[in-house]
């Protein structure tokens, strides 16, 4: 690419780093137990 | 020309360039049109003098330089976006170009050598890509569409425009782009 000639010489250091972070994955669905199933009243659980 | 140790700015600068897409098994990437230098993603480039190496392969230069050096013409490449454009249709290019060609802003920091034209950097990461369709390359809008996608993974805007010549590209880029200093 031409750009021509050099005039001068600047010094940058940016405060933030340009360079987007690193995006976390997402985290993995986690699979939920279907409920279960209400028990009849007037029973004991044995 | 001197490089004093305080630093001049505190904010990268901004200019823009093109680069041509390669592909990868995780995606397609963003490489220099004339060397073959991957930029890629989520990670700064930082600029080494390559004329360095040719001129040792032969013994005449031991010494090294940082770059970009002033009497050279190492550095990554920034420029406006007029001329930035005009190489999506460069002669050195156009005859054997097989890939998809990207525009983009570029933030560029470390020594910044301010040329006539544009800028020299020692580093260099994209701002936003803009990714032309129906004109440049194989032109397709599946392909564009699916680099655009890909090319998400810098973790920049992309922007996808359909567009026919240099002028269109240029006012579609101008359109979404802040302020550039080049």
């Amino acid at each position: 690419m031409d750009i021509g000639k050099p005039k001068r010489i600047y010094k940058v250091e940016p405060l933030r780093d340009p360079v987007p972070r690193k995006r976390e994955p997402a985290p993995a669905p986690r699979l939920v137990p279907p409920p279960e199933p209400a028990r009849k009243p007037g029973r004991v659980g044995a | 020309m001197t490089v004093v140790a305080a630093p001049d700015f505190a904010a990268p600068f901004e200019a823009w360039r093109t680069w041509k897409i390669v592909p990868s098994a995780r995606g397609p990437l963003l490489s220099s049109l004339f060397f073959d230098l991957v930029w890629p993603p989520q990670v700064a480039v930082h600029a080494r003098c390559l004329r360095r190496s040719w001129f040792e392969r032969f013994g005449l230069l031991r010494q090294t330089h940082a770059a970009p050096g002033r009497r050279c013409e190492c550095g990554v490449y920034g420029a406006s976006l007029e001329q930035a454009a005009a190489y999506l249709w460069h002669p050195r290019v156009a005859p054997r170009r097989t890939s998809l060609h990207v525009l983009g802003r570029v933030l560029l920091w470390g020594d910044v050598v301010e040329c006539e034209r544009g800028y020299r950097a020692a580093s260099a990461y994209p701002a936003e890509l803009v990714v032309p369709v129906s004109a440049v390359g194989k032109g397709r809008v599946e392909e564009g569409e699916e680099v655009a996608e890909g090319l998400s993974r810098y973790g920049v805007p992309v922007r996808l425009v359909a567009c026919r010549t240099r002028e269109e590209i240029i006012r579609a880029a101008r359109r979404g782009a802040g302020p550039v200093a080049a």
